[in-house]
């Protein structure tokens, strides 16, 4: 009995599992003595949970971009880090129209709606082109063919914002109905969160109906089960797919608005860290799977909001919030090694698809 | 799919992409960037080519899709040209009317003067017209000439171009030959190229593609160095003194830049071996140049080490620390597919330049102060005292050259053995590959162990050239350069990697405007390389015959 198991073995898995070993023991000694040492009171901790929920909630609404995609083609988009940005960016300007015409001021409530609505076109536009354009003559491509495609699309389109836009930051108008404070279930929470909270669930729910409850969830799930199969049921795989690019690319683009007004900044190279971290957490929830997804995300946006502060502080690291972004990609690479599934996912790393 | 469309629709649908493409290259800057870089002085600059340039290729990409029919075919090219000429136009006359310029920070008086030719926006807008058809008719007229006449007009007009981009580097190295200089200054205008230069060059590349086409077909199509016999060993020498002698001849400039192509060639090279040979994909390249770069440092510098060892001797380490790295790196990813791995690796090389920057490591690598004071190579600071008038840039270059051929020549002696056999067993298909009997295991790791010390390398000879090394030169660009280079050359092939860096790397370093644009034009490269040629440039043949295979043979895919 023993003696099978020890021959399953490899000195490989030993050496990874070492190495987790190692990593685990860090991360509870750094939170045992952070927590000994009674640094943080349970304001901030609370204050770094919704910190950590808010971020999630945007990563989420990156993330089913990169999930649903990659249900459907089994392709990483590597150019979804700039739908992302490319929105905001954009909608930026309408902003700034409508802030110094002084409508921002007079129908707040009308004027984000209409720039978040204005970011979100402006992202599915962005996501519909590079689909038309640079993915669709590839489907038959061997599978490293479209993924250098993607990242020279991502590249090309990071670049063009720079040129276009220049390299500045942008600040986004900050609303007085925005500022402030206010007491949600004992807990005293900024304003904008709760608003950026509220707007992603609505539009995550929105989603999760759609891929659920319409005929064009169905066949998008169709043709992500068999695209040849869903073809002769009638299905227009080329239709569904770009579909499912526009809606990656609306939400990714709604999730740029709500990052801008968490941040109140855009700049065209804003999109590489949220979006990966929008794509670690589709791998952690299980890529392909829409609700895995969400999970991750928020377990994301709360392990990097509150990881820094509670283990790597405890490891006495200086200037802990330096390395919050190696945070995410540690994670990426345990999870892959470890769980390539992810928590809901089939095993999709290893197999050839 | 494109029989059904008329002709004209796609000629015009043609038009408009041009236009877009124009109007996209005018108000990204590069038009207003290229304006003082005059091709041929006075007549011609940059910019001016650009928009003819386009307009003129995709006048004659409509022109093309009409086979026998020579009026219908330039009437559509034509149609193409007017097109994108109209749209491109249009800009100046909104530009005008409305403020553009505070949304998009190109869109200046400036540009709209080159835009128009110097002319107003309306008149202008004619003028791009006019200019677009008669570019479109030269497209069509040009696919016109056969033979080796249509040769030598490409050929010189790209050599036109090249040389006119550098013709202020071109005068400077002529300078510094002293009276020797006459033999090719009057070759260039005040700037740009002169007449005679610009006749010169037509009467060079007329000559040489009419003397090749007097060569019987088959040996034409072999190179110099592959043919048999002295012939081959009298190349190679020539090209041998050709390379040692390029630091005296070219100068301090050159031979930086041609510094800095060796550091990518070598990184190319062991990019090639992962992705192009084994199939295995890597974003994190730049991982090993870091450590390379970084072991050299912190061993060899005065501030981070109590007894600074020499350049030679921290060398083997830094490819050691690499390899270690890769091995280490790589165990836990070997058995992750392509695109799993291309993230995955990118992963580790955010964290090791996140790390480099960090506080965390501070006392010994410096952090965001970086380190300086690294050892150069003894013999390079040997022979800058020993050769009156060489600087360091110069004789880098040859310890450089010296690592580049090794580098190929391993790349070579690997590709035809056993092992590289191997790895593209493994390329094409894993699973066979497995089912063959090659351990993927170990032969993967073989792969890896290859590049990184190759990676290494170069950033070895990056902290050496350079004497000092800070965590912002370790961006993912570094990672994406490599990548670029191979993809462009052709993945697989050597010779593409060297002919990859020089015109990724050593182009973009010689013009100082192409700089900004850098990135853009290699994410467009990308895109277009994988629609149009995945197998690159200069293709290694394997790679050719398996992304062409479906054309010939449509019947045997799945």
């Amino acid at each position: 009995m023993l003696k099978n198991w020890l021959k399953r073995i490899s000195a490989t898995d030993i050496l990874m599992w070492g190495i987790g070993l190692i990593i685990i023991l860090g991360v509870v000694w750094g939170s045992v003595a952070t927590l000994s040492s009674g640094k943080y009171d349970s304001a901030a901790w609370q204050n770094l949970i919704v910190t950590g929920l808010t971020l999630g909630s945007i990563y989420a609404l990156i993330a089913i971009g990169y999930t649903v995609v990659y249900g459907i083609l089994r392709m990483i988009n590597f150019a979804h880090s700039e739908i992302f940005s490319g929105g905001p960016l954009i909608a930026y300007y309408l902003a700034r129209a409508l802030d110094n015409s002084g409508f921002l001021a007079k129908q707040p409530i009308i004027g984000l709606i209409l720039i978040a609505l204005f970011s979100m076109f402006i992202s599915m536009s962005i996501a519909f082109l590079a689909e038309r354009i640079a993915y669709r003559p590839l489907r038959k491509a061997p599978r490293l063919i479209p993924l250098i495609t993607a990242i020279g699309v991502s590249f090309f389109l990071l670049y063009t914002y720079k040129g276009l836009f220049g390299s500045g930051i942008k600040d986004y108008p900050q609303l007085d109905i925005l500022k402030g404070r206010t007491p949600v279930f004992g807990m005293d929470i900024q304003i904008v969160y709760i608003v950026i909270l509220i707007s992603a669930f609505v539009l995550l729910a929105i989603l999760y109906s759609l891929v659920q409850f319409t005929k064009l969830g169905k066949a998008m799930r169709a043709v992500s089960e068999d695209k040849d199969t869903a073809a002769l049921m009638g299905i227009d795989v080329d239709q569904i797919i770009s579909a499912t690019f526009m809606i990656g690319g609306s939400l990714a683009g709604a999730g740029g608005f709500l990052y801008a007004l968490m941040f109140h900044q855009v700049a065209f190279a804003m999109g590489f860290f949220p979006a990966l971290k929008a794509f670690t957490s589709a791998v952690v929830g299980g890529i392909g799977n829409v609700v895995g997804a969400m999970i991750g995300a928020m377990f994301l946006g709360i392990i990097e909001a509150m990881g820094p502060n509670i283990f790597l502080d405890g490891l006495g690291v200086p200037a802990p919030n330096q390395l919050k972004d190696a945070i995410a990609f540690v994670l990426l690479v345990f999870i892959l090694i470890f769980r390539p599934t992810g928590i809901l996912g089939e095993r999709l790393a290893t197999k050839k698809a | 799919m494109e029989n059904e469309k008329s002709f004209w629709r796609i000629a015009f649908e043609r038009g408009l992409v041009a236009g877009v493409v124009l109007l996209l290259i005018s108000l990204i800057g590069m038009l207003e960037a290229f304006k003082g870089r005059e091709i041929i002085g006075g007549l011609f600059t940059m910019s001016q080519v650009l928009i003819v340039g386009t307009l003129y290729l995709t006048g004659s990409a409509s022109g093309k899709l009409v086979k026998d029919n020579l009026r219908q075919s330039a009437l559509g090219a034509m149609l193409t040209g007017a097109v994108g000429g109209f749209v491109t136009g249009l800009l100046p006359i909104v530009g005008t009317l409305v403020n553009l310029r505070s949304v998009l920070l190109n869109a200046s008086p400036e540009l709209y003067k080159i835009l128009s030719f110097g002319t107003g926006p309306y008149v202008g807008l004619v003028v791009l017209i006019i200019v677009g058809a008669i570019s479109g008719l030269a497209g069509v007229l040009v696919n016109q000439v056969k033979g080796w006449p249509r040769q030598a007009i490409n050929n010189s007009l790209v050599a036109i171009i090249m040389l006119g981009l550098l013709a202020d580097l071109f005068r400077v190295t002529i300078e510094q030959w002293g009276n020797l200089s006459v033999i090719l200054s009057w070759m260039l205008a005040i700037k740009g190229l002169s007449y005679p230069g610009v006749a010169a060059i037509l009467v060079v590349a007329f000559g040489l593609s009419y003397l090749k086409s007097k060569q019987p077909a088959e040996k034409a199509s072999v190179s110099i160095f592959q043919q048999k016999g002295p012939k081959k060993y009298a190349a190679w020498l020539v090209a041998g003194i050709g390379l040692l002698l390029v630091p005296p001849i070219l100068g301090v400039y050159f031979s930086e830049v041609l510094d800095n192509v060796g550091i990518y060639i070598l990184m190319g090279l062991g990019m090639n071996i992962l992705l192009g040979y084994t199939g295995m994909f890597n974003l994190g390249f730049v991982a090993y140049y870091a450590l390379g770069a970084y072991t050299v440092g912190v061993l060899t510098s005065p501030e981070t080490s109590a007894n600074p060892i020499p350049w030679i001797a921290a060398m083997p380490v830094a490819l050691l620390v690499a390899i270690i790295a890769g091995v280490v790196l790589s165990i836990p990813v070997l058995r992750m597919r392509g695109d799993y791995l291309g993230i995955v690796t990118l992963g580790f090389g955010e964290i090791i330049r996140i790390l480099a920057g960090s506080d965390l490591l501070k006392p010994w690598i410096g952090g965001s102060n970086g380190i300086t004071q690294i050892a150069r190579p003894g013999i390079a600071i040997w022979l800058t005292k020993a050769i009156p008038g060489f600087q360091i840039q110069q004789t880098i270059y040859y310890v450089i050259l010296f690592f580049v051929i090794v580098g190929i020549f391993l790349s070579i002696r690997l590709r035809d053995s056993r092992q590289g056999r191997a790895w593209m067993a493994i390329r094409e298909d894993e699973d066979v590959a497995q089912a063959m009997g090659i351990d993927l295991i170990n032969v993967k790791l073989l792969a890896v162990i290859i590049s990184s010390a190759l990676g290494g390398l170069a950033g070895a000879l990056f902290a050496g050239r350079l004497s000092s090394t800070y965590p912002q030169s370790y961006t993912l660009m570094v990672s994406l350069n490599a990548l670029c280079l191979i993809i462009v050359g052709g993945m697989g092939s050597i010779p593409g990697v060297v002919a990859g860096s020089l015109a990724l790397v050593g182009l973009p370093d010689l013009l100082r405007e192409f700089g900004e644009f850098r990135m853009l034009v290699y994410g467009a490269l990308l895109v277009v390389m994988m629609l149009v040629k995945p197998e690159g440039l200069w293709p290694a043949e394997a790679m050719k015959r398996e992304l062409h295979a479906e054309e010939k043979a449509p019947a045997a895919a799945d």
